[in-house]
């Protein structure tokens, strides 16, 4: 197998290994403000997905970085022709990842419920983002 | 030191400009020499001061005075942003010292950036992203201010949950 056949099919599996499971992430975080009742079950929703989410998201990193290291046209051309929506995806992902780790810091219910739908907000607009790729 | 012995000579930059020259055409193939020299040195003098810091900080506990020699806790404080800095300056020198090249010999870095992508895209990513680090930098520094407040008890943390079995 050529080495370009053979790095194509590793980048399909990160961008698939991404999807799948950062993909999971993004599903408890859309249900957040809907599915649960009360600020136990709530709890019980973040930390389901707490421990896996950085490591979920690794995979989009692997699969950029090996997109640059094995195809660099494809990788300039891609990450120069969707500008924008790299950069929203991006501040996305940031303002997302903040809200795992500053929700618990402080005890104010309205706190607690802005840091609730950032996350929300962030896991549908990233998906949204996804799709019109 | 660069080249292993000692009596190596080291060519100096007008001599690898003109080597540069006729090995890859006309151009100018310095780096900006006055940046380099100081976020080197900064870099440097960073680091050095660290270990000085490090060093009086083992001496005052080794005498048992650490807790109370008041001058040095406050230096320590002050010196938390020596490795930042150190970083920093050093982050400055390799990204400067590569110019002209994005990747030596190879690609220009003025042949290397996107024509889809104006400069006016650029400046709003670069701004966006500044403000966002800002502000989540200053509510990371408001709520480390409370939890340094020593009356106040840190807020609850996530109760403990018994892990899910699939």
């Amino acid at each position: 197998m050529d080495l370009q056949i053979r790095w194509f099919c590793l980048i399909a599996v990160f961008w698939s290994g991404y999807f799948l499971l950062e993909g999971f992430d993004f599903g408890v975080g859309m249900l957040l403000p809907f599915v649960p009742r009360d600020e136990s079950e709530r709890g019980v929703m973040f930390q389901s997905i707490g421990p896996v989410w950085d490591g979920n998201e690794v995979w989009l990193v692997v699969a950029a970085g090996a997109t640059f290291a094995a195809f660099p046209a494809w990788y300039g051309t891609m990450f120069s022709g969707f500008y924008i929506a790299f950069l929203l995806l991006l501040l996305l992902l940031i303002i997302r990842v903040v809200s795992f780790e500053w929700r618990n810091k402080n005890d104010s219910p309205r706190w607690r419920t802005a840091w609730l739908w950032v996350n929300a907000t962030a896991s549908a607009g990233t998906d949204v983002v996804q799709a019109r790729l | 030191m660069a080249t292993g012995s000692f009596d190596g000579q080291v060519q100096g930059l007008n001599q690898l400009q003109k080597q540069e020259q006729r090995k890859y055409g006309r151009g100018n193939y310095i780096p900006n020499v006055r940046v380099i020299y100081w976020s080197m040195r900064v870099m440097a003098f960073a680091g050095v001061l660290m270990f000085l810091v490090a060093a009086v900080g083992a001496w005052l506990y080794r005498k048992r005075k650490l807790e109370r020699a008041r001058w040095f806790l406050w230096t320590a404080i002050a010196s938390i942003a020596l490795p930042y800095i150190a970083a920093t300056a050093g982050w400055i020198l390799t990204e400067m010292g590569r110019q002209p090249w994005i990747v030596q010999g190879l690609l220009l870095t003025s042949k290397a950036n996107s024509p889809s992508v104006s400069t006016t895209w650029l400046g709003i990513s670069l701004g966006v992203f500044i403000s966002l680090y800002l502000a989540l930098g200053i509510v990371d520094f408001v709520l480390m201010r409370r939890y340094a407040r020593p009356d106040r008890p840190g807020p609850q943390e996530e109760p403990p949950l018994p892990a899910v079995t699939y």
